[in-house]
This record gives structure tokens, C-alpha cells and sequence, in this order.
């Protein structure tokens, strides 16, 4: 009983943390933010940011060491970020 | 949760960690330290010929097996190297500092070295003697202990340091160190086992008060290379601040000139240009 309880509960966790945003599937990556320049945005290991043209993109980026994220602010360009 | 508390967790973690593979282990931790006479621990050139000042030359190995043994961290020395046997309180005087030897020269020898004295860990201060800006080899003593990695089924954790500079400040050993940087971030990304030390600039070494001669540390200088290799041993394992940049994009998208370490807060930032493929983290 406790355990099914426990599936239970841990499928609507796991359910829970893909929602929202504008997602998308596609890559093995399931959620997308379009950056907006001046802007910081948190990205997670395993997040990849692409251009969203053709135009020279650069980004700025602050991590602090032993951290899984790093801090990531679009200088110039275009760019997106996908989520796994 | 602050920075601190943050940071002071991460070291807590790591510590633990590492009493626990020694515990669990049921054998101390190999630690194999690897390099020239910095890492042999001379104090002066010719001291290598002299075995009874051999026996008390230490380096920074003495101190830090007195901060590990301090941290109740159980640690085995190794290589066929031996010096520092008469100091007291005893260290273990195993190394592979090799008085002299360049990056090649080490990488020459490495697959056997590591053959004879399997390390879990290696702490690796080398490029002194190169008087070059290149680290091809360093890229060699890496594909040797890939090699020997791949032929033995041994997994090796490899500290590599950025190394300190002459007494009087000589430009090589920072173009050295640059290209080090991307060396060591690059291979991180292409799956080795690295993290990048500063010793350079973590260690700081104050050319009145922390060295014997031109090239070697005196004991001052030893015990803060000490500092700085313990730290890292008992942190979080991480790529390395400065090796960051190029872990997550290749060298030439990377502008270096916007490249900032704060020790402050612990934290790198730069500018990056995305390439077509993306950046991953």
C-alpha cells in the first residue's frame, strides 16, 4: 500500500516538473526559452543553448565552482535554451 | 542558502567522501605526486646529490601529509622517488619528482611509472623546465595515463596544476598557463577525469618571502603549495574555474581577454560566441 502510495506520488512529481512553458519535444529536449538580450537566465548541466539565427551570438556567463548551474546573460544575437 | 554555507558543504561533502574511500577501501588513498624538482621538493638545484639533505627535503609534500594526516585523511604516497625520509615528524617520502625533467621527458616515463606504483589519485606540477609556451607535453603525459587508464581498467583522478612562476615574473609560464587552461578544459569535455589547480594564482607567491632561489619555492612557499593542493583534494570535484570556459566551448569561441576569477566568491565569468553546434552544459 505504502509503496504504491509512494509511485503514485513520485509519477505526479516526475509529471509535475515537465509542465509549463513553451515546450516542445524534439532532441531529447523538451522545453525551450527564447533569451532576450540584456537578460540573465539560470541554466542546469545538461541545458544547451543554440542560436535562434544565423547572426554572430554571444553570451555572457558566471559559474561559481562545484555549482550544477551557471548564471547566462544574451550580450548580442539570438539565442534559445533547451531543457532536457 | 549563502555562498558559505554553500561552499562550506561542498568541502564537508568532500572530506567526508574521502575518509570514507579510505575507510571503505580498506587501503589509503594513492596519491601519486608527479613533476620535477618542485614537486621532489628542492630548495636549491643541486640538491639532489646531496642524500643526506634529500633526507630532509620535503616540499610540499611534507606539508601537506601533515594536513592530511590532520584531517584524519589516510594517504599512501607513491613512486620510485624518495626524499624527505629523515624528517620529523615522518612523511611518506615517496614521489615522481624528477629534478630537471620536462613535460616530455615525464610523459616518456609515465606508462611505466604508473605501472609500477598504480595511484588513485595523481597531483601533477610540470612544465618548469619546458621554457616554452607549448604544452604538447603535458597533451602527452595525458594520452599516457589514458593508455595506461584503458589497458589496466584503472580509474586515475588527476589534479593538474597551473604552475608558479619564476621568482622574477617570466612571461612564458603565463602563455603556458593559458594554453594549459584550454588544454585541460578541452580534454574535461572530450571525458577526462581533470580538475585544473591554480596553483599560480592560489598559492601566490611573494618573490621576497617565498623562494629558495629563481625556480624553487622555499618552505613558506612550499607549505602554501601545500595549502592549495589539500584544498583541492578535499573540495568539490570540479573542471577548475579557469578551465571552465573551455569545458563547455572550444578555445576559439572563448574570449579570454573578458575572462575574470574571483576567489571571492569562488566564481568565473566570461564571454562566449555560441557556436553553430550550441553550447552544452
Amino acid at each position: 500500500m505504502k509503496q504504491t502510495l509512494c509511485m503514485i506520488l513520485g509519477t505526479l512529481l516526475l509529471a509535475g516538473c515537465g509542465g509549463g512553458g513553451s515546450s516542445q519535444n524534439s532532441g531529447g529536449y523538451t522545453q525551450t526559452t527564447s533569451m532576450k538580450e540584456g537578460e540573465t537566465y539560470t541554466v542546469h548541466k545538461g541545458d544547451q543553448i543554440v542560436k535562434s539565427s544565423s547572426e554572430k551570438t554571444v553570451i555572457h556567463v558566471t559559474h561559481i565552482d562545484g555549482h550544477e548551474e551557471s548564471a547566462v546573460t544574451l550580450v548580442s544575437g539570438s539565442a534559445t535554451i533547451k531543457h532536457p | 542558502m549563502n555562498l558559505f554555507s554553500t561552499l562550506y558543504r561542498f568541502r564537508l561533502m568532500a572530506i567526508v567522501t574521502l575518509v570514507l574511500f579510505s575507510v571503505l577501501h580498506a587501503a589509503p588513498i594513492a596519491i601519486m605526486p608527479l613533476g620535477d624538482s618542485i614537486t621532489f621538493g628542492a630548495t636549491l638545484s643541486a640538491l639532489e646529490d646531496d642524500p643526506e639533505l634529500e633526507g630532509r627535503t620535503g616540499g610540499y609534500r611534507k606539508h601537506l601529509w601533515y594536513m592530511l594526516q590532520n584531517a584524519k585523511i589516510e594517504a599512501d604516497f607513491v613512486g620510485t622517488e624518495s626524499a624527505g625520509y629523515n624528517i620529523e615528524p615522518p612523511i611518506d617520502p615517496d614521489n615522481e619528482g624528477h629534478p630537471g625533467w620536462t613535460a616530455a621527458d615525464i610523459a616518456g616515463w609515465t606508462y611505466s611509472i604508473l605501472s609500477t606504483n598504480p595511484p588513485d589519485v595523481i597531483l601533477l606540477h610540470i612544465g618548469t623546465n619546458d621554457n616554452s609556451t607549448s604544452v604538447s607535453g603535458v597533451n602527452a603525459i595525458l594520452d599516457q595515463i589514458d593508455r595506461y587508464e584503458t589497458e589496466s581498467g584503472k580509474k586515475i583522478k588527476i589534479y593538474i596544476a597551473l604552475i608558479i612562476d619564476r621568482r622574477t615574473h617570466d612571461p612564458i609560464y603565463h602563455d603556458f598557463n593559458k594554453n594549459l587552461m584550454q588544454l585541460v578544459g578541452t580534454r574535461i569535455r572530450l571525458g577526462d577525469n581533470l580538475t585544473l589547480v591554480d596553483m599560480h594564482g592560489r598559492a601566490a607567491l611573494q618573490p621576497a618571502t617565498d623562494y629558495a632561489d629563481e625556480i624553487h619555492p622555499n618552505d613558506a612557499g612550499y607549505y602554501k603549495m601545500a595549502q592549495v593542493w589539500f584544498s583541492a583534494l578535499t573540495g568539490p570535484e570540479t573542471p577548475g574555474l579557469y578551465a571552465y570556459p573551455y569545458v563547455i566551448a572550444d578555445a576559439v569561441y572563448v574570449d579570454e581577454n573578458s575572462l575574470l576569477v574571483d576567489y571571492g566568491t569562488n566564481s568565473v565569468q566570461f564571454d562566449v560566441e555560441v557556436p553553430d553546434e550550441g553550447i552544452t552544459f
